[in-house]
């Protein structure tokens, strides 16, 4: 086990919240490293410290309220937080971000593409026509040159007259 | 077998011209019919060089425009267009190898690559004109130069197209596109041209100018497909009529790709002129913002008009559909309507 990965753990290695194997490794790891020895012993101090505070006195009724609050709360999937995201808001955070990046972007991009054909799309099939015109052997050829080229103009979004006269 | 064809259709003139100017209803001399006629002034282009000033007034915009141009032709099927005025084209240039376009606008310095607009060179097939009703309007000349003035209307009735077809080489030297309502769409005629003469081939080699910006456009394929062929080049169902109304038949379709839009090109044709419709599914593609709004095919049917051409666009089952050709708007809202209407259930 790296240096940080070990000292990442080492919060949960204190609460006993890893495998067997990941605490024998970290515990390994430990033998060997003065830093993280001298982190997890910070750690143990403010846990110490943490729980060598007293309790402040709740106020009468608060558990009988916090029962009738969560009572109120209507269950269903998003009342239901799963454990992993209260102690890790970051990964709860690029977890959304994810979603997002998975869902909301083809989305946009998709919507995007629609209003981009919606514009060009008219003189997208101008064109083609006119180049279809083409195809009937009798018909002016000027008359296309000057219908196709006109369309080209439109198609990247200018005047085929010009600019204003 | 082409010299023959024209040497064919230059004895056929020479000698019909006389019989014709005197109103004979349905010239035939040594089985030369008028379908041979426009068959031979379809592939005119194929077999005669020439080098020609033209002038063509033509609907851009809103209103009627003369447009003038040097017209260049090289077999087989090459072509180069000058154009020198109005202000706004002049100095544009197309240059057509047969093979591919290449069309520069000096005002912007850019080159837009896209393919060939010449014919399938190909002789028309057979079918090809007997979806026109042909009839020789008389004889008159165009630039001292003796012509037959050929009418071709589609047999749906709708439109007109005449073409007055010089009598040694079967180039058009002038040609009127009229609309169902009998209104101009365009008239194009020289004032001068040049046959026989030896036009290089470097004429029709573009170079781009240094520095100018160059936009390869694709386009439609040569060959239009069958419509299985083309559902499953798309990749979802098209579920269109094989006519529209105004004797508009299916050609076939082509798939058309632009940037992320995947569209089905389908081609209606007449005789005359052609349609195109096109169908995207509508998640594809919204309605444009612009236009005027078409209630009749409801919200977000769009029209407008760009010079020769029209387009109507609208939603219809999921699908977003567009219709496109050289119609007055009147006519083309018709068709739509009418196919709207055909493919609700």
């Amino acid at each position: 086990m790296n240096h940080r990965r070990a000292a990442r753990l080492l919060s949960a290695y204190l609460d006993t919240e890893l495998s067997s194997e990941e605490m024998a490794e970290v515990r390994s790891h430990l033998a060997g490293c003065p830093d993280c020895s001298a982190e997890l012993e910070e750690l143990r101090a403010t846990r110490r410290l943490l729980s060598s505070l007293e309790a402040p006195d709740l106020p009468r009724g608060f558990a009988a309220d916090l029962s009738l609050r969560m009572g109120r709360r209507a269950p269903g999937l998003w009342g239901w937080h799963p454990p992993i995201w209260g102690p890790r808001p970051a990964m709860a955070f690029a977890v959304l971000a994810l979603v997002l990046v998975l869902v909301a972007v083809p989305a946009i991009r998709g919507h995007q593409h629609r209003l981009r054909a919606a514009e060009i799309g008219p003189d997208l099939f101008l064109r083609i026509a006119a180049q279809a015109q083409a195809r009937d052997p009798l018909l002016d050829r000027a008359f296309v040159g000057l219908v196709f080229t006109d369309a080209n103009l439109r198609l990247i979004g200018e005047d085929p007259r010009g600019p204003v006269r | 077998m082409i010299r023959r064809a024209a040497a064919g259709l230059a004895i056929w003139l020479a000698v019909a011209m006389p019989a014709l100017s005197q109103g004979s209803p349905e010239p035939l001399l040594d089985g030369v019919t008028l379908q041979e006629v426009a068959r031979h002034a379809a592939i005119a282009s194929q077999i005669v060089d020439y080098e020609g000033t033209k002038v063509l007034s033509v609907l851009r915009g809103d209103t009627m425009e003369t447009v003038t141009l040097i017209e260049t032709r090289k077999r087989p099927g090459r072509t180069r267009l000058e154009f020198l005025s109005p202000e706004g084209v002049a100095g544009r240039l197309v240059v057509d190898d047969g093979l591919q376009t290449w069309h520069y606008e000096p005002r912007l310095h850019t080159v837009f690559l896209g393919p060939s607009l010449a014919p399938p060179p190909e002789a028309p097939p057979a079918g090809w004109l007997a979806e026109y009703h042909l009839s020789l309007l008389g004889v008159e000349e165009v630039i001292g130069r003796r012509t037959a003035v050929l009418s071709l209307r589609p047999r749906s009735g709708q439109g007109e197209r005449r073409l007055w077809i010089d009598r040694t080489t079967g180039v058009a030297l002038r040609a009127e596109e009229r609309d169902p309502n009998d209104g101009l769409v365009m008239v194009a005629y020289f004032t001068r041209i040049s046959f026989s003469l030896n036009v290089p081939s470097a004429l029709f080699h573009m170079r781009p100018p240094a520095g100018a910006r160059i936009i390869g456009q694709g386009g439609l394929p040569e060959r239009l497909l069958a419509l299985p062929d083309l559902e499953r080049a798309v990749g979802f169902a098209l579920s269109v009529p094989q006519t529209l109304p105004g004797g508009y038949s299916l050609r076939g379709g082509t798939p058309v790709r632009h940037g992320p839009l995947l569209t089905a090109s389908l081609e209606y044709a007449d005789g005359a002129r052609s349609l195109v419709l096109f169908v995207v599914p509508a998640g594809r593609a919204g309605p444009p913002g612009r236009g005027a709004a078409v209630p009749l095919l409801g919200d977000g049917a769009r029209a407008f008009g760009a010079g020769a051409l029209r387009i109507v666009t609208w939603e219809d089952r999921g699908r977003r559909l567009a219709l496109a050709g050289p119609l007055p708007m009147a006519d083309l809202l018709g068709i739509a309507t009418a196919l709207s209407n055909g493919s609700r259930p």
